[in-house]
């Protein structure tokens, strides 16, 4: 049964002691999701380590200790355990413990490397995990496409972008209301806009500033160092893009947990959705 | 039993076949010792540059007013080797290069006769694994001069740089790039930086230059390009001090 095939769903509606369940997630979605998490978890998780090996960005070509940065993690080392002051304008956050040039942070020994730490095994998992993203992006978005599902539950439908349905939905949103009923089965718009942002948008913006960091990429294809304003501007960009993928991963998390958070999980993992008619 | 093929099943069927087919290719053409799933990424991004990278295209070159003149530098700054300070306190004067492995005329060249080869200086970005970059001004011989000057013999595949420099775990740096990057244009080993005779913490007297690749590439203190036809030999078998010891991949295009 498809998630649009309403008749059923209606009738289920008609009967308040009924919910039905109705598989919802083909195999290459719930496969390609779980793949993508694990492969952005590492992805961020390794990031963090290269990051905190020279916590500093910059903008243009040129960065090192000497120039000046945008954002900075600074070390004092007068007192023991040195503190970390993560600065950024004029602004000043003692981060002591989390972040910061490794290796004597509580945080970082916690998540350290099964064997403990080696700059370049961080390097070797990132690039390994980004494979793992990259193709999984790639048939995620052949499956999309090919599958129909681009076109029948992503993109918005007619009337979905007027006005006074954005308003409507922006309030149930703010309200954290579960959406019950044929309305669950279906994307609302503002997921519609966020899943096309981040599949269309966010993912290739983060794949395009990380090749821009690697020299045999931008010695075949030097523009991108001109789409991104230079080496260190990729650098970070790559660091707010991938910032932002954490936004989306706690926003999507957060409304698994109002949506229904057992139900969803099922659905991602078994495929299998179930729908509670609308309150009476 | 009859199995009916959708026009879709073909395509993924195909899509998969080609992947599994490129992934095993590029595993075969790896030259370092896989010990793990890393080492199967490092052998897909170093067949997919190497495609990237089929025409020997040129890095972009910066203008003179961007060159950083205190050149920043990582890894082994000062290196603390006894024969290394005697050699610093005489100029390099006693220093020399040396070629050698599967070629037919092994050499030997002091810095004055490497200064005295037609020399070529390229404006470049420097870029660190650890982040940073910087833009200089190297300037040196070309890898492939060297290397025709000493002749090929047949079965050579990659190039080895043997330094001088003792690392923590009591053994001397050394790195290696396969023969295809080591005749881009832009290969150098330099001797000067900025205009000025290349500073100690940049790798005096000799350096690598391999600017289609990250920093732990280019060695500093050369004294030794050792041509070969495996890594295997080298080292632990995977190609580098950073390979080795330090989990790092071998292919240094990212």
């Amino acid at each position: 049964m498809s998630p649009t095939d309403n008749s059923t769903l209606g009738n289920a509606g008609t009967n308040a002691k009924d919910s039905i369940v109705y598989k919802r997630f083909p195999l290459s979605t719930r496969v390609l999701h779980w793949s993508s998490a694990i492969a952005i978890l590492t992805l961020l998780w390794s990031g963090f380590w290269i990051f905190n090996i020279h916590p500093r960005l910059y903008w243009g070509d040129v960065g090192y200790f000497g120039s000046p940065a945008v954002a900075e993690i600074v070390a004092d080392t007068s007192t023991d355990p040195a503190q970390m002051s993560l600065k950024l304008g004029s602004l000043s956050v003692n981060v002591t413990g989390i972040m910061g040039r490794v290796n004597t942070q509580p945080f970082v020994r916690v998540f350290n490397f099964p064997g403990g730490f080696q700059f370049g095994g961080t390097r070797a998992l990132h690039f390994t995990a980004a494979w793992v993203l990259v193709l999984s992006w790639l048939y995620y978005v052949y499956h999309l496409i090919s599958s129909g599902r681009l076109k029948n539950t992503w993109l918005p439908g007619r009337g979905e972008l007027r006005l006074e349905n954005l308003g409507r939905e922006l309030i149930s949103h703010l309200k954290l209301r579960r959406v019950r009923g044929e309305a669950a089965t279906r994307y609302n718009i503002f997921q519609k806009i966020t899943y096309l942002a981040v599949m269309f948008v966010l993912l290739p913006l983060v794949f395009l500033t990380g090749l821009t960091m690697a020299n045999s990429v931008t010695t075949a294809w030097p523009f991108l160092l001109d789409l991104f304003g230079g080496r260190q501007s990729a650098r970070t960009l790559h660091f707010v893009f991938a910032s932002l993928t954490v936004l989306f991963i706690l926003v999507h998390v957060l409304q698994v947990f109002v949506a229904g958070f057992f139900n969803h999980l099922r659905a991602m993992i078994t495929g299998r959705f179930r729908v509670t008619p609308e309150s009476q | 039993m009859s199995v009916k093929l959708s026009r879709r099943m073909v395509i993924q069927g195909a899509l998969l076949g080609g992947a599994l087919g490129g992934l095993g290719l590029a595993v075969n053409r790896y030259p370092a010792r896989i010990r793990n799933l890393y080492d199967v990424a490092d052998a897909l991004n170093y067949s997919v540059h190497d495609l990237l990278l089929s025409g020997q295209p040129l890095v972009r070159e910066y203008s003179q007013s961007q060159i950083v003149m205190d050149f920043p530098t990582s890894g082994v700054t000062a290196p603390r080797d006894e024969r290394y300070q005697l050699l610093k306190e005489t100029g390099f004067e006693d220093w020399g290069l040396t070629v050698d492995g599967l070629v037919d005329n092994p050499q030997r060249l002091s810095l004055a006769e490497l200064r005295a080869l037609p020399a070529q200086t390229q404006v470049t970005l420097h870029t660190c694994d650890e982040g940073w970059s910087a833009i200089g001004a190297w300037t040196g011989v070309p890898l492939t001069t060297l290397l025709n000057r000493a002749g090929l013999r047949p079965g050579a595949r990659y190039v080895v740089f043997h330094c001088m420099d003792t690392q923590y775990n009591q053994l001397p740096y050394y790195e290696s790039i396969d023969l295809f990057a080591a005749s881009h244009p832009q290969t150098i080993l330099a001797y000067a930086l900025n205009g000025g005779p290349l500073p100690e913490k940049n790798g005096a007297p000799l350096r690598l230059r391999i600017e289609t690749q990250i920093g732990y590439k280019h060695a500093k203190f050369v004294e030794r390009v050792e041509v070969v036809d495996s890594l295997r030999q080298i080292g632990e078998g995977r190609g580098g001090w950073w390979e080795d010891w330090n989990g790092a991949v071998w292919y240094a295009g990212l």
